[in-house]
């Protein structure tokens, strides 16, 4: 299964959403998109607006490969269910941004190579198919919170 | 120890909720946005409107911040922006109640809005990447990030 998160901006995501309803019509695999504010909806894929997060998690989880945009929540997510997510920054010109980020994060998170950003979604499909996107991954373990909690300790 | 967490929805409480084991052992509550924060199956949680860069809506917000601080008195706050931390943490310190901020891992290479406004107040305050330590001031410190 592969799962599409475009998160919880108030502007759709069309442009990513259109073209996995593309893919889910050509592939037996069964695509799945949290669709979020977007007009538009998936003809072939499975959609649905919003979920709880834990249900969020569940399906990434479950999910061979996941796609979302460059939201620090969904990319997180993602790569602390052990996938290399595909990240698909949202672009102001096509109204799905409010503005162009810089998206410092996933340039970060691609060089460490724990996602792949990927600005032109036609290549989407031949992407899709590479190894990478079989295969869980343990993520890094940091120690910031057990730092905090020493801090939390230790506050009073 | 009661331990206050704020923050607003969506990515930043993602965070929050990566780092929830060094909240163990605490009595908690959690202040964030009412948008989509009511979808994360968090107990003992108050939700309210999304604030912005909107000056008046940070003065709006200090009763309903008032009653929920000195209903829960907390010895500690920890948050990690956005801008829902700005009139929380002022009234927090005000109240004597101890600040620890941890700037988003979104901020790479340049410092927020938020954490500005909030560096000065915060106890600890505490980076995501080595390289925004010099972004903002001695007090900051970087160990490593939520994940």
């Amino acid at each position: 299964m592969i799962f599409v998160i475009t998160g919880t901006h108030y502007q759709g995501f069309e442009r990513l959403i259109k073209k996995m309803d593309e893919i889910a019509a050509k592939t037996n695999e069964n695509v799945i998109i949290q669709v979020g504010y977007a007009k538009y909806k998936p003809e072939t894929a499975e959609y649905f607006d919003f979920v709880p997060y834990a249900k969020i998690v569940e399906l990434c989880r479950e999910a061979r490969a996941v796609i979302c945009t460059d939201g620090s929540g969904s990319m997180i997510t993602a790569i602390k269910c052990g996938k290399i997510p595909i990240v698909v920054p949202r672009k102001q010109e096509y109204g799905e941004a409010a503005y162009n980020t810089k998206s410092s994060l996933a340039r970060e998170f691609a060089k460490e190579n724990v996602i792949t950003l990927l600005e032109d979604t036609d290549k989407l499909e031949v992407e899709l198919k590479k190894d990478r996107y079989y295969v869980t991954v343990p993520p890094r373990k940091d120690n910031l919170a057990s730092k905090l909690k020493e801090y939390i300790e230790n506050i009073g | 120890m009661k331990v206050g967490i704020v923050c607003s929805d969506g990515g930043h409480l993602t965070e929050m909720l990566q780092i929830k084991e060094a909240f163990e052992g605490h009595d908690t509550f959690f202040i964030t946005y009412n948008v989509v924060g009511g979808g994360y199956g968090l107990e003992n949680v108050y939700l309210m409107n999304i604030l912005k860069k909107n000056p008046l809506r940070y003065l709006a917000s200090l009763p309903f911040l008032l009653k929920v601080l000195l209903k829960e008195k907390p010895k500690i706050i920890v948050s990690n922006g956005a801008e829902i931390a700005i009139p929380t943490l002022y009234l927090a310190k005000l109240l004597g109640i101890k600040i620890i901020f941890i700037e988003t891992i979104a901020r790479v290479d340049e410092s927020s809005f938020t954490g500005r406004l909030i560096y000065p107040l915060a106890n600890i305050f505490l980076v995501q990447w080595p390289q925004m330590l010099e972004k903002y001031g001695k007090k900051a410190r970087y160990h490593g990030r939520v994940f």
